[in-house]
């Protein structure tokens, strides 16, 4: 439960024509946290954010930013939230220098030097044309016209597409500078799990419309568990696990992930009679791709398992 | 909220600290100062951002300037009454208006560019504001500065001998059709909605502005109509900004809402008409070919004046292509030659026009009179403005001013000028005003009363043989008639011209005093029209029987030679020589069709006036230039299209939870197909039906 | 001087890595007590991780008893405690999870438990040569 949140939502739900979009959402970012929104494409983030910032509307259910509805969000407020979206948009005929100008007219407390920084750290000559620029010189600017209000509230719908590695390291290093003043929480969401890693301390996964993960992110790395389930034989058939995530088969062995180990999943799989139980840790990319991918259409290349819950064979394993 | 019922049990969630305000939250508005500069920053960019468009306007409009001074040798009033200039200037200013609202919009169409618009500490309307502003200014750089040197260049002489500053009127009007254009682009560029959808929809409202400006006959109502169009584009642009147009699903002001909702309605409404064109053609065949003086084989009638002032009738048949003209006196007698020859004066009873004339049309407002010196060259030119009631004169040559002409006589430059001519003219030909006729000598530069309707009396219409057609006069300009037909809103009469005196009157019944009795009336008016040999008896129904003297005026017949309609104004008597009495709603209808003009035609006796004739009738058949077009099968097609169109309107009202149902289906039932369409065009299709929560599974990680 | 280094992408958490080089560096004595830790903030920066996540592993280390704040000056490292102020059974407890993965690989490589004994013996004298080796 987040005590002191910045965006809450609730049952939000977006439906473009008869496609369901977001469904039913609901959850809350913490204040002063670096919130990881995480998702495949397409499985509704940037509509979630969108409809957070007011710039859509939902079909169902409300949210809220820093305290007002995202609907009528006033405009003084909107100052107080800072939003990238995704192609990272720029006034293409503007030079970087004209950029600024036309922006800053809209914040009082427009700080130049935060714009300064971030364009040197992007590399950005202040006479280019951000027309002209290249994907990560214009992340750059886009980003230096998002941080130079100093805004209270950053929301960054995937930042890194399309950047190179130094673009990314500069990006990295730009959003920890912001986390470094109290009270200010970002909310991004990204494909780039390393990234992640580092940075973020909170956790949203939206998985094809449906949110499937709201929680620090330690919460989220301790409920993934993964065992080595070892047998003297090929491994038998699996009772139903509630939470089974993947079950892999290797020879003798039967890997499976499980979300929200139930207490009695040791008992479940010592009576399955194996020599050996091992619980591994799981690192972070491994849990999030498990959580996110589907075990039951994955495999596509891979034999296909006979019911459900079934394990898996891998390519090589033995049939 | 609906949904609300059906959701899933709540998550673990509560909102501490959502329903607070935060201190972000209460974060103060822009100062006024701080919002000037953004607004400021907002106009600069736009101007910055679509400067090509005026430039690209200047450069159509010194090719225009150069094709016209290239093309146009002689110049008329003014070169503002040239159509090689109001073309260009309505159709430029058009185009370029809904190129820029499309142009200056359009960037913004990408979802992440609008963000970066939208996303600052101001409100929409503002931006909206912002926006509008510096297209507004775009758009007057575009065309204000062609159009000022235009309007520049026709006020100094090298625009022509004449100027007035009404003809700035068509100028000013198509500046305001390319505002207008430029709004209806906007709302195109803005609005989200499929773009081949209703979203291109607004041109047809572009193309209709079009044609309203080059048709309307007054300013003053193309300002009116300007202004109401301006009033909903604007409210419905700025729902537009305000909901990103989302097909209104976000709380978009209601005013805006329904200015979106007239205007797509109207734009359909062309659209409709067109699709409907090819049924209208089945069920009732050609739309057009039921006009009676183009139908192949007719027949029409008119009357002349013979130079003794005997009135004779004329029947122009059309059979096959060839025409056969009789003349025949009032009782069809025929006439034996010369007098059918020698027709002074005829003219047709054809319902004259009442659309007024149109300010554009410089030489219809103004009509130009050159007095000629001994060589024949013009001397002098002198330019009677009708809706001034007064002529100016200039000199041919240096273009100098010579002075002014009106009712009161002549007064030279500097010194007051004179009464004008009063009221609508009611011909030009000789001036003709309610008020009298006169004879305008520009040569002598006097004015003579030659005729003044009794007081108490109007002059309504004047129906002349002038005396030049039997022997016409070079120089000068004096007219003078042999006969006039003079009908004022009293009496009727032939005045001659060579003593001026009236030759016969009868005097009107003023037909708005009711003198009937309502009982002995019956309700319908259906006069039955029989073929009586070379007359037409008109009939009523008992118990008034009612003889026609004149009753076809205008007529077609069908192959037969039966009457398929008529108009005719008919002397009556009663047969029962008593006076009749009439339905004082249908005199009254009559009596203002007459008075517009629409009913126009006149017959008299030849040699005064019948004593029995106790009263004028005015009657038309359905008029004969536009028959009704409502044949039984389309009156059935469009009551079952309208029932169509209201059944159709029904469920999507139901679909979209409209409020004011009943109106929808009645409006439905009125405009067609028009109204479902526009309910589409503003809501999404299929509406969403948000489907239950779905229930957590286990794989939820959820604190 | 200390020098951390994380692998995003591996089984344990960035935190987990922070504590675990510390501690292997105490015990390694490669710092001395008294040594300052950099601040959180500049290790976050030169580690380019969330702030959050350093000051989540000193928390770990300091609440162990491993490092200690000194007022004005930062966090050091504190002087030893036998045992780290840990009962015997939680050390053992902890040490459970790598035990079981050596294990796991000398099966697998097939080292006999003498092999594995003479190796950690091996290991032991020159990691840490001061603390009794039986």
């Amino acid at each position: 439960m987040v005590t002191d949140p910045v965006i809450v939502v609730e049952n939000l739900t977006k439906y473009f024509g008869k496609k369901c979009v977001v469904d039913h959402v609901s959850f809350a970012v913490p204040r002063g946290s670096v919130t990881a929104f995480l998702g495949r494409n397409g499985s509704g983030k940037s509509t979630t954010l969108r409809i957070l910032l007011g710039l859509l509307e939902p079909t169902l259910g409300r949210s809220e930013v820093l305290g007002h509805d995202s609907q009528n969000l006033p405009p003084a407020l909107r100052g107080q939230i800072g939003y990238l979206p995704e192609s990272h948009p720029v006034i293409g005929w503007m030079t970087v220098d004209a950029t600024e100008k036309f922006q800053s007219a809209f914040y009082p407390a427009w700080n130049r030097e935060v714009f300064q920084a971030t364009i040197d750290h992007f590399g950005l000559d202040r006479s280019a044309k951000a027309g002209a620029l290249s994907r990560g010189q214009r992340a750059g600017l886009a980003l230096a016209c998002v941080l130079a209000p100093e805004p209270e509230l950053l929301i960054l719908d995937d930042p890194a597409l399309g950047l190179d590695p130094v673009a990314r390291r500069a990006l990295l290093e730009t959003i920890l500078y912001i986390t470094r003043s109290p009270g200010r929480t970002v909310l991004l969401s990204s494909h780039l799990l390393d990234d992640i890693e580092r940075i973020a301390d909170y956790l949203l996964i939206l998985d094809r419309s449906v949110l499937r993960a709201a929680c620090p992110v330690e919460v989220f790395r301790e409920r993934i568990a993964q065992f080595q389930v070892v047998f003297d034989h090929a491994p038998p058939e699996l009772p139903p696990i509630p939470g089974l995530l993947d079950s892999l088969r290797v020879n003798n062995a039967l890997r499976i992930t499980v979300a929200n180990p139930p207490a009695d999943l040791e008992q479940t799989l010592a009576a399955l009679n194996p020599i050996e139980i091992l619980r591994q840790p799981v690192n972070f990319q491994d849990a999030v791709t498990a959580y996110m991918s589907d075990h039951r259409n994955r495999g596509f290349f891979l034999e296909r398992p006979a019911s459900p819950h079934a394990p898996r064979s891998a390519a090589g394993g033995a049939a | 909220m609906m949904m609300m019922t059906e959701r899933a049990p709540a998550r673990p969630h509560t909102t501490e600290g959502s329903g607070r305000d935060r201190e972000s939250g209460a974060a103060p508005p822009l100062s006024r100062a701080a919002l000037r500069r953004g607004m400021s920053a907002l106009v600069k960019k736009e101007l910055r951002e679509n400067w090509a468009y005026p430039l690209m306007c200047w450069l159509v409009w010194a090719a225009i300037a150069i094709l016209y001074t290239w093309t146009a040798g002689e110049q008329g009033i003014n070169i503002l009454g040239s159509v090689l200039i109001q073309i260009p200037t309505a159709l430029t200013a058009s185009a370029m208006g809904l190129w820029i609202g499309i142009g200056s919009t359009i960037r913004q169409r990408d979802p992440d560019q609008w963000a970066l618009f939208i996303h600052r500490p101001v409100s929409r309307s503002h931006l909206f504001l912002g926006r509008i502003l510096g297209g507004t200014l775009l758009y007057t750089l575009a065309l204000g500065l062609p159009f000022a040197l235009l309007l520049v260049l026709a006020a100094t002489p090298a625009g022509g001998p004449f100027f007035e500053w009404h003809m700035t009127l068509p100028t000013l009007a198509d500046f305001l059709t390319g505002f207008l254009c430029y709004l209806v682009g906007f709302l195109i560029g803005d609005r989200s909605a499929f773009i081949l959808g209703s979203r291109v929809l607004p041109v047809f409202l572009a193309i209709a502005l079009l044609y309203a400006d080059f048709l309307l006959p007054r300013f003053s109502w193309y300002l009116a109509l300007a202004a109401l169009a301006a009033a909903l584009l604007l409210l419905a642009n700025w729902g537009s900004t305000l909901s990103r147009g989302y097909r209104l699903q976000r709380a978009t002001p209601l005013p805006a809402r329904w200015s979106l909702r007239i205007l797509l309605t109207l734009a359909f409404l062309p659209l409709v008409a067109l699709a409907s064109l090819p049924f209208w053609i089945i069920l009732n065949g050609h739309p057009f070919n039921t006009i009676g003086p183009r139908a192949p084989d007719h027949t029409t009638t008119g009357y002349g004046l013979t130079p003794d002032g005997a009135l004779v009738k004329r029947t122009l048949t059309s059979s096959n292509g060839h025409l056969t003209v009789t003349t025949t006196d009032l009782d069809g007698h025929s006439i034996a030659p010369p007098a059918s020859q020698t027709l002074m004066q005829s003219w047709s009873l054809a319902p004259r026009f009442s659309w007024p004339t149109n300010y554009r049309e410089l030489d219809r407002q103004i009509t130009t009179y050159s007095v000629a010196d001994p060589s024949n060259q013009p001397r002098e030119l002198w330019y009677f403005v009708h809706p001034a009631g007064l002529a100016y004169g200039y000199d041919a040559k240096t273009h100098a001013f010579l002075g002014t002409l009106g009712q009161s006589g002549f007064s030279p430059p500097g010194s007051a000028r004179p009464t004008p001519f009063q009221h609508t003219e009611v011909d030009s030909y000789p001036f003709t005003y309610p008020n009298g006729i006169f004879q305008v000598d520009f040569d002598r530069r006097t004015v003579t009363t030659l005729w003044q309707p009794p007081s108490g009396e109007r002059l309504l219409q004047i129906i002349s043989a002038p005396e030049f057609l039997a022997h016409s006069t070079s120089r000068g300009l004096q007219y003078r008639f042999a006969w006039q037909l003079l009908i004022t809103n009293k009496s009727l009469g032939i005045r001659n011209t060579e003593t001026g005196a009236l030759q016969a009157t009868l005097a009107l019944q003023d037909p708005l005093t009711p003198n009937t009795r309502l009982d002995e009336l019956p309700d319908d008016h259906g006069w039955a029209i029989e073929d009586t040999g070379p007359g037409y008896t008109v009939s009523h129904p008992p118990p008034f029987t009612v003889e026609s003297r004149f009753p076809e005026t205008f007529a077609r017949y069908d192959a037969a030679g039966r009457l398929l309609w008529s108009r005719h104004l008919a002397v009556v008597t009663t047969s029962a020589g008593a006076a009749p009495s009439h339905d004082p709603r249908l005199r009254r209808l009559q009596w203002d069709q007459f008075q517009r003009g629409l009913l126009t035609s006149l017959t008299l006796p030849a040699a005064g006036l019948d004593p029995t004739v106790r009263h004028i009738l005015l009657t038309s058949s359905p008029n004969p230039y536009f028959p009704s077009l409502l044949t039984p099968w389309l009156n059935t097609g469009l009551l079952l299209g309208a029932l169509l169109c209201a059944l159709l309107t029904l469920p999507l009202t139901a679909l979209y939870r409209t409020p004011w149902k009943p109106a929808w289906i009645l409006a439905a039932l009125l405009l067609g197909p028009a109204i479902p369409l526009t309910l589409l065009a503003t809501h999404s299709f299929p509406p969403p039906r948000p489907r239950p929560a779905p229930n957590p599974t286990p794989t939820t990680i959820l604190t | 001087m200390l020098t951390i280094r994380i692998t995003p992408g591996s089984p344990a958490p960035l935190y987990t890595q922070i504590v675990t080089q510390v501690r292997t560096a105490i015990a390694a004595g490669a710092i001395q007590t008294g040594e300052l830790l950099p601040s959180v903030r500049s290790l976050a920066d030169q580690l380019l991780i969330n702030a959050n996540t350093v000051a989540k592993a000193y928390n770990e280390l300091s609440r162990d008893g491993l490092i200690e704040t000194l007022p004005g000056r930062g966090l050091a490292i504190a002087p030893r405690r036998p045992g780290l102020g840990l009962t015997k059974a939680e050390r053992l407890r902890r040490i459970d999870p790598p035990l079981t993965q050596l294990l796991h690989d000398a099966i697998a490589l097939e080292l006999s438990l003498d092999d594995l004994h003479d190796l950690l013996a091996k290991k032991w004298k020159s990691l840490a040569p001061e603390m009794p080796a039986t």
